[in-house]
């Protein structure tokens, strides 16, 4: 049986922005949706150093879900030099969707639940333009 | 000058833990002490963001790890900040004291997951304790 081949999605994971903790649920629907095109990414694992979160993601394509103005995911990365294939800016998905305002940072709510999974089907456009792109 | 305490927490995906931690963090800035508090995000401050690098500097600093990788202490070691960090409370480690506790994955699942009433009480008493702390950080530092 060939390996299916995994994209790693990387959120930001951040605490202060409530679109951020909307970008980590994405990131784990994803992965549980999809466990054979998925893997996480531990973005604050990788800041710190730990060996085994860098060797995971060395060598994948990597997605960043980035949850602020910051872009700390590109910034960490690019300090590991990691390349990034694709991301995805959450305030951007939170544009094309006004009316799935998340609830709280602590708390995204079914809204918040709703705008996470319009990223996850962006996760899954990225993939199949990929793999389109690939055959061509 | 006002002091606060900066809190930081575990932002990481491996173990369950790491949403115990985020929760446990929320329940003290929003509910408990959210005017005595900062909050010090991780990937921040380790991608350099001037506010988080701030209150690093600043404030005393409470860490909330979720497991023994430590990536927040690393964090703030290689920020040159480790001398603030005032308490550490390692989750992964505090719940091995309460073998009772029923810990699922699908807690990754959601920022704010329904939990069992006995992780709700742990949850607490962790967050009452970092409330100490706290308290007394500022009334060291008033006096």
């Amino acid at each position: 049986m060939p390996e299916h081949k995994k994209f790693v999605v990387i959120a930001c994971t951040g605490m202060g922005k409530i679109l951020a903790s909307v970008g980590r649920v994405a990131a784990f629907l994803a992965q549980e949706r999809d466990p054979n095109k998925f893997i996480l990414g531990n973005l604050p694992a990788i800041a710190a150093g730990i060996e085994n979160a860098k060797s995971e993601i060395e060598g994948k394509d990597i997605i960043t879900l980035t949850g602020c103005k910051e872009k700390c995911p590109e910034k960490i990365l690019r300090r590991f030099s990691i390349p990034i294939l694709a991301d995805i800016m959450i305030s951007e998905v939170y544009r094309e969707n006004k009316t799935l305002k998340p609830k709280s940072r602590s708390d995204i709510g079914n809204t918040g639940l709703q705008l996470a999974e319009k990223i996850v089907e962006k996760l899954q456009k990225i993939i199949i333009i990929q793999k389109e792109e690939k055959c061509d | 000058m006002v002091i606060k305490v900066g809190i930081s927490a575990c932002t990481g995906f491996d173990y369950p833990e790491a949403s115990i931690t985020r929760i446990i963090a929320y329940k003290v800035l929003e509910e408990l002490r959210p005017d005595e508090t900062v909050l010090i995000c991780l990937p921040a401050l380790a991608a350099d963001v001037e506010e988080d690098i701030e209150f690093g500097e600043k404030y005393p600093v409470i860490v909330i790890e979720g497991c023994n990788k430590i990536c927040c202490t690393k964090i703030f070691e290689e920020k040159k900040l480790a001398h603030n960090i005032k308490y550490v409370y390692n989750i992964h480690e505090l719940i091995k004291e309460y073998p009772d506790l029923q810990i699922s994955s699908s807690l990754l699942l959601t920022s704010k997951p329904q939990v069992s009433s006995n992780l709700e009480k742990f949850m607490d008493k962790i967050a009452k304790k970092i409330v100490q702390d706290i308290d007394q950080l500022i009334k060291e530092a008033n006096k």
